[in-house]
């Protein structure tokens, strides 16, 4: 039996995605395979109990037999971390290790998958790097790759996890940074003893949300078309400019949402004719009558926050970085992504485990 | 200070002009060829004569003697021509000049300094950028109008030069008087609270008449007019009323009072009559100058056409005035002498062939009628009654009731309507203006008529909330958690709904067993002001369990979606049933101060603005008005056998909301929504509670 653990040294880092393409893979090569996260973060009830999330979405997609308590060892509620506040969270660690064995039993693999960071957990006493070090889990870093900087953080976790560290899978990777990640990234982190087992492409759709999930993230007020809430939004515009420029400046852009001041029924009826996927409408304010009905003509969501563009425009960051895997279109592309992007030979010679 | 303006014994004109069309030589000219009787002194470095007048070199060659300065100087010479004059002992002047803070830059800083020339001297001053003042009764024409105003009883103020050329224009036409015309311009000195009281020492200015941009001091505009109406009646015009509001309050109250809702609130409570067009500010100014004011909501209609009368009489309704019953009397007396075919109940229909005479008889018989409180005239351009005899006859009626005229159509009624308004009776084109005028004639003698209000203060828990400032204000906060919000508004008598917090779910539910189930759960967390957006209340919740899942389930959906934010955990709260959702608010308007708002909670507030607007400290009257002033007032006076909410306990909390706001005027917004109304005699509970404070400045 052989334990790998996703860690990042970031949070939204793409552990996830790669969650799914490598188990998915590990199922297609004929392993048996359970999926836990020893330490979750992101709790939701299903049924009468309380998991995470993200695992629990995991495991359904890769189709594995197990119940919602099983994919979670600890999951951060409000509750452990009042205790925790009061000294009251002893045995956590414990309760992790124990659960990861019990899962681990008759399977050739435990994939597991950390929470936030490796260092995330410290509170409970429960970081990634003790419990990895604690059952022996090869651990293997998916990082987004941005500049050089990423690497200062990745080198420092590799050296703290030695002999456990398997490798890294960079994620988030453009086009155009393919050639610099081969010629100079990869022999770098070789020669530091960091084996880069792949590199996931940068991708619209897995960065998209729907339009429900922006209502949900922002507080919004949906006010027409909730039947369109499934609509998927790739990227945002702020319309404040004159209406004159608003044609040249969304061009021929798709699928976009417009945040436009509520006040602002001029750029509102632009962008619903310049290929909106939505309008968040900023300040409070409801929409007239006319745009409405031009919004329900072209089955264009409206949505009505409360706080003025600047802060909708910073919260929409939040929202992207944690781009949610809802929706068998997302998931499959999750997939096709590692699959495309991972040597998954390496990944089972380094963490050793014989093939079937 | 009024006669040295308004009549003056000798007028100095700096920048007087030798060319027809300058500023400088129009406003000599108008001085000169009315009928002002004192000396004037054109002052011009270039000497000789200007319309035969000596021109005196320099501001320091003039006589003594001299009251009134008129400048039409460059912006630039302006405040050392004003030092100039006060040296010389002319202590009332004005600036005509333009090129002050209307143009901004430099503009900005040559008003500045005309500002510290004022300070330093003392001086009063009118201006700049304004086109004058006149006096119709001395004949003092200091403007460069075109012509002067005919003598009359509206005294008139403008902030816009232009509004008052125009306005001088069609008075003209229409034979309407003045009193007195000033021009405001930029007020950089006096401003409309000082005209305001200069006008009301006038013994000629029967009613106050003016258009405002911009009040400068709210607070010493509402306690100077609320003096002023108290024997002189003010309308005024204020422009700016469409805003877009764009700011993104953090507060319902903030969001809903635009800039204009303070004004009208504060014309309201300092009994200014507020006309939402400039004919409209006419036509009741016209009225008040010169009709005596009616003394009830009955009125009279004598027309000779049914559907004009039918018109009238739905607007004599809709204003919320009534139709005078006629007594019996009356109604014989008319059945004497109109036809037969006539009505000889109220509307008074004299039927389409009524010759003029028979309009001046129906007129005096229901004038004698002590049911009628005032009397509308329709006319309508029948080939039998001749316009101008009629006019005469509505006229001559000795009566001390008002009388007000619509004499329908234009081509052959025009000359009699301005010989109406000449005569001092208001004539109108159609009736509904009469009854908009008369219905402003009514406000404003109901304002008369009511005990001047106090404010109505309470004594809260002063260190209480001051405790809870400075704790703010030492953690640099600005934001009240609920629980510090919910102390501030308990500390001053406003109920609260009990509630506990809870930082687990077991403590939650241990809380909703104190509290009795069931219960309501809010986020308790400083990053999140409006908490149902994220999911942050969740109402009646019956058993331990749902308070525990509820508790997980809240707080876990914060979190997402506030990464960032820290959760202390929730607040348990009592749930309180049967009462109608309201809102109380409070926020600061830039002029006024404190500006308390109710309304009726959720949708009402949120897609109707159903709401009322004081200016704080409010009076017990103003409360009530408050509470009944909103549209949807009859659902709280309850409906399909619903018991009426309890209205006194509303008002009261109103009273506690201002008293709180007077105290500490930091307190930049408030918001109690919902407040619930519970049935009459029970009182209200505050269900959530906000405060934020505005930013400490100096000494707070």
């Amino acid at each position: 039996m052989v334990m790998i653990f996703l860690g990042s040294v970031r949070a939204y880092a793409g552990k996830n995605v790669m969650a799914l393409g490598l188990g998915r893979r590990l199922l297609d090569d004929g392993y048996s395979l359970a999926f836990c996260k020893p330490y979750g973060s992101n709790p939701l009830k299903v049924g009468d109990a309380y998991t995470d999330g993200d695992a629990w979405q995991i495991s359904q997609a890769l189709g594995l037999d197990q119940s919602p308590a099983d994919c979670c060892a600890v999951l951060r509620t409000q509750d452990l971390v009042s205790q925790a506040l009061r000294g009251q969270d002893d045995g956590l660690m414990d309760k992790a290790l124990a659960h990861c064995q019990k899962m681990a039993q008759g399977k050739d693999v435990l994939l597991l998958s950390g929470a936030g960071t490796l260092r995330s957990g410290a509170m409970f006493h429960l970081t990634g790097y003790e419990l990895v070090l604690k059952l022996g889990a090869k651990v293997i870093i998916v990082e987004p790759y941005e500049n050089e900087f990423f690497l200062d953080d990745l080198l420092s976790a590799a050296h703290r996890l030695r002999e456990v560290m398997a490798g890294v899978v960079i994620n988030k990777v453009d086009q155009d940074m393919n050639e610099a990640l081969d010629e100079q990234v990869k022999p770098f982190l070789q020669k530091h003893g960091v084996t880069c087992f792949g590199r996931l492409a940068k991708d619209e759709l897995l960065a998209s949300v729907t339009v429900q999930e922006l209502s949900d993230a922002l507080g919004a007020k949906p006010v027409c078309c909730f039947k369109q809430m499934d609509r998927l939004v790739k990227r945002f515009l702020i319309g404040a400019m004159q209406v004159g420029s608003a044609q040249h400046f969304f061009g021929s852009q798709r699928d976009f949402g417009c945040i436009v001041g509520g006040d602002r029924p001029d750029m509102q009826m632009a962008a619903l004719e310049g290929g909106a996927a939505c309008l968040i409408l900023t300040g409070n304010f409801y929409p007239n009558d006319l745009i409405l009905s031009k919004a329900e003509e072209n089955e264009i969501p409206v949505l009505v926050v409360r706080n003025d563009t600047y802060s909708v425009a910073r919260s929409l960051e939040v929202v992207r970085t944690r781009g949610s895997l809802r929706g068998p279109k997302k998931i499959q592309k999750a997939i096709d992504l590692v699959y495309e992007g991972v040597d998954f030979k390496a990944i089972y010679e380094s963490v050793g485990l014989p093939p079937k | 200070m009024l006669s040295s303006f308004f009549h003056p014994k000798a007028v100095a004109v700096v920048g007087a002009s030798s060319k027809p069309g300058k500023v400088g030589y129009d406003i000599l000219d108008n001085l000169l060829k009315f009928t002002y009787q004192g000396e004037v002194y054109p002052v011009n470095p270039s000497g000789g004569a200007i319309l035969d007048k000596k021109v005196y070199q320099s501001v320091a060659d003039l006589p003594a003697g001299i009251d009134l300065g008129v400048i039409a100087v460059k912006a630039h010479l302006v405040p050392q021509s004003v030092r100039d004059l006060a040296a010389r002992g002319v202590m009332a002047q004005v600036v005509v000049s333009a090129g002050f803070k209307e143009v901004g830059g430099q503009g900005r800083v040559l008003e500045r300094e005309l500002a510290q020339a004022v300070a330093d001297t003392g001086v009063r001053l009118i201006g700049p950028n304004c086109i004058g003042i006149m006096d119709t009764e001395s004949g003092l024409n200091a403007t460069f109008a075109a012509d002067m105003a005919r003598q009359g009883h509206i005294g008139f103020f403008s902030q816009s030069g232009a509004m008052c050329l125009a306005i001088l224009d069609w008075a003209l036409d229409n034979e309407i008087g003045f009193s007195k015309f000033i021009s405001l311009g930029n007020k950089v000195d006096i401003t409309e609270s000082e005209v305001l009281e200069l006008l009301a020492e006038d013994p000629e200015t029967r009613v106050i008449m003016g258009y405002l941009e911009a009040v400068e001091d709210g607070r010493r505009f509402m306690e100077v007019a609320r003096r002023v109406t108290r024997h002189k009646p003010v309308v005024l015009v204020k422009s700016g009323v469409t805003t877009a509001g764009a700011k993104a309050a953090s507060s319902h109250t903030g969001a809903l009072a635009g800039a204009d809702a303070a004004y009208s609130a504060a014309f309201k409570q300092c009994g200014v009559l507020r006309a939402k067009s400039v004919r409209e500010l006419f036509n009741l100014a016209q009225s008040l100058a010169n009709q005596p004011l009616p003394q009830g909501p009955a009125m009279a209609i004598v027309t000779n056409s049914g559907g004009p009368g039918i018109i009238c009489a739905d607007a004599v309704e809709n204003a919320g005035m009534h139709l005078a019953g006629l007594k019996a009397e009356t109604v014989e007396e008319l059945r004497s002498f109109l036809p037969p075919i006539a009505s000889f109940y109220n509307p008074v229909d004299l039927t389409g062939g009524a010759p003029a005479e028979m309009y001046g008889h129906s007129l005096r018989t229901v004038c004698q009628d002590e049911n009628v409180d005032g009397v509308l005239v329709i006319m309508t351009p029948a080939a039998t009654v001749n316009p101008l005899e009629l006019a005469k006859l509505i006229c001559q009626v000795k009566t001390d009731k008002p009388v007000f005229a619509a004499l329908m159509g234009s081509h052959s009624v025009i000359q009699s309507r301005i010989y109406c308004m000449g005569e001092g009776v208001p004539a109108f084109d159609f009736p509904e203006e009469a009854v908009q005028a008369v219905r402003g004639m009514l406000a404003y003698h109901d304002w008369v008529r009511a005990k001047p209000r106090q404010p109505a203060l309470n004594h809260g828990d002063k260190d209480k909330v001051a405790g809870i400032i400075a704790n703010l204000r030492s953690q640099g906060r600005l934001q009240m958690s609920e629980t510090e919000a919910r102390e501030c508004f308990a500390a001053y008598g406003i109920p609260v709904a009990r509630s506990l917090p809870a930082a687990t779910s077991a403590e939650a539910a241990a809380a909703a067993a104190e509290l009795g189930l069931p219960v309501v759960m809010k986020i308790d967390s400083p990053a999140v002001v409006h908490k149902s957006d994220v999911g942050g209340v969740k109402v009646g919740l019956k058993t331990p369990q749902e308070v525990a899942d509820a508790f997980l389930e809240m707080t876990s959906r914060v979190q997402r979606r506030y990464p960032r934010a820290w959760i202390r955990g929730v607040l348990v709260q009592e749930m309180v049933k049967g009462g109608r959702e309201t809102i109380l608010g409070l926020s600061q308007d830039p002029q006024f101060g404190p500006l308390l708002m109710f309304g009726l909670g959720g949708i009402y507030v949120e897609v109707l603005k159903d709401v009322s607007f004081r200016v704080g400290p409010l009076s017990r009257e103003d409360a009530d008005e408050m509470v009944k002033g909103i549209r949807s007032f009859p659902l709280l006076r309850g409906v399909r056998g619903e018991p009426p909410a309890d209205m006194a306990a509303l008002a009261e909390a109103l009273l506690a909301l201002s008293s709180l706001a007077h105290d500490f005027p930091m307190l930049a917004e408030a918001d109690i929504n919902p407040m619930l109304a519970l049935p009459r005699g029970e009182g209200v509970v505050a269900v959530d509670a906000r405060i934020s404070l505005s930013p400490p400045k100096g000494d707070d």
